[in-house]
């Protein structure tokens, strides 16, 4: 596929585009639950999304203390893949749009 | 590689039988709406009703699909437990399970499932809602002991393993 020399309207038309809808980011949240360990949670953060051993604790915690917590943000595609491996690990976790 | 477990008899056979019902639940008809397989593939969009049920739609035969994969590979690691039924057995004899590294996510994933299912059963809500003298919860509350267990024999296989290729 070739693409024609840009015209200067077609580049304004795309910039206004681009700055009318600006990209909102995702984001995946993890709920609090009674039943899922503590040790586990940590480990999931930590070997799924890779996060340092820290984060995924200070993570968990966050969970567990307020109730729930943003554990990765991003593209709504992303955040629906994380979402569904979070579900297979039994973690209750949904998918949102960035509070703007 | 593998990581090895110590499970008395009785555990071996206990944990091939809540394996048989959890493979039946998952396997289907499931009904729509049981708690614990609601539980089992929450609702991702709570708020909207459209993008939960095309998530839904995309996404569960994969996910009940990957729970009956996982139980089976852990099922396959528990074999020994279902056979010699004419031999008497001491119940509290130790056992070794080699569990295969690829194995410890199903492992800990079906250990899991399984102890939603039970929490889900036995209607447990809220963390204060954990009452020890209930035998109801003897089931759950070993499950969460042998997944502890699972989840720290697989950190430390973890921790060598890093300090092997670090």
């Amino acid at each position: 596929m070739s693409i024609p020399a840009s015209a200067p309207l077609l580049d304004e038309q795309l910039e206004e585009q681009l700055s009318a809808a600006p990209l909102v980011p995702w984001q995946l949240v993890v709920w609090d639950d009674p039943v899922n360990l503590m040790s586990y949670v940590v480990r999931v953060f930590r070997r799924y999304f890779g996060y340092p051993e820290q984060q995924a604790t200070a993570l968990m915690l966050a969970v567990h203390n307020e109730g729930h917590a943003v554990v990765a943000t991003g593209p709504r595609e992303t955040m629906e893949v994380h979402a569904q491996a979070m579900h297979e690990y039994g973690l209750w976790a949904t998918v949102r749009k960035a509070p703007q | 590689m593998t990581v090895t477990i110590s499970i008395a008899w009785v555990e071996g056979r206990n944990l091939l039988h809540l394996l048989d019902e959890f493979l039946g639940l998952v396997e289907g008809p499931r009904d729509g709406s049981d708690p614990a397989l609601k539980r089992l593939a929450p609702v991702a969009y709570p708020d909207d009703h459209v993008a939960a049920s095309e998530f839904s739609h995309g996404t569960e035969s994969e996910l009940f699909e990957r729970r009956r994969s996982d139980a089976m590979a852990m099922h396959d690691d528990l074999l020994e437990f279902g056979a010699g039924g004419d031999t008497p057995r001491d119940p509290l004899a130790p056992y070794e399970v080699e569990v295969p590294i690829g194995h410890i996510d199903p492992w800990l994933r079906t250990l899991t499932a399984l102890r939603l299912v039970v929490a889900s059963r036995l209607g447990v809500v809220s963390d204060d809602q954990h009452d020890p003298g209930d035998p109801r919860f003897h089931v759950y509350d070993w499950l969460g002991y042998r997944l502890e267990d699972l989840i720290q024999r697989a950190d430390e296989a973890d921790a060598a393993e890093d300090s092997a290729t670090g």
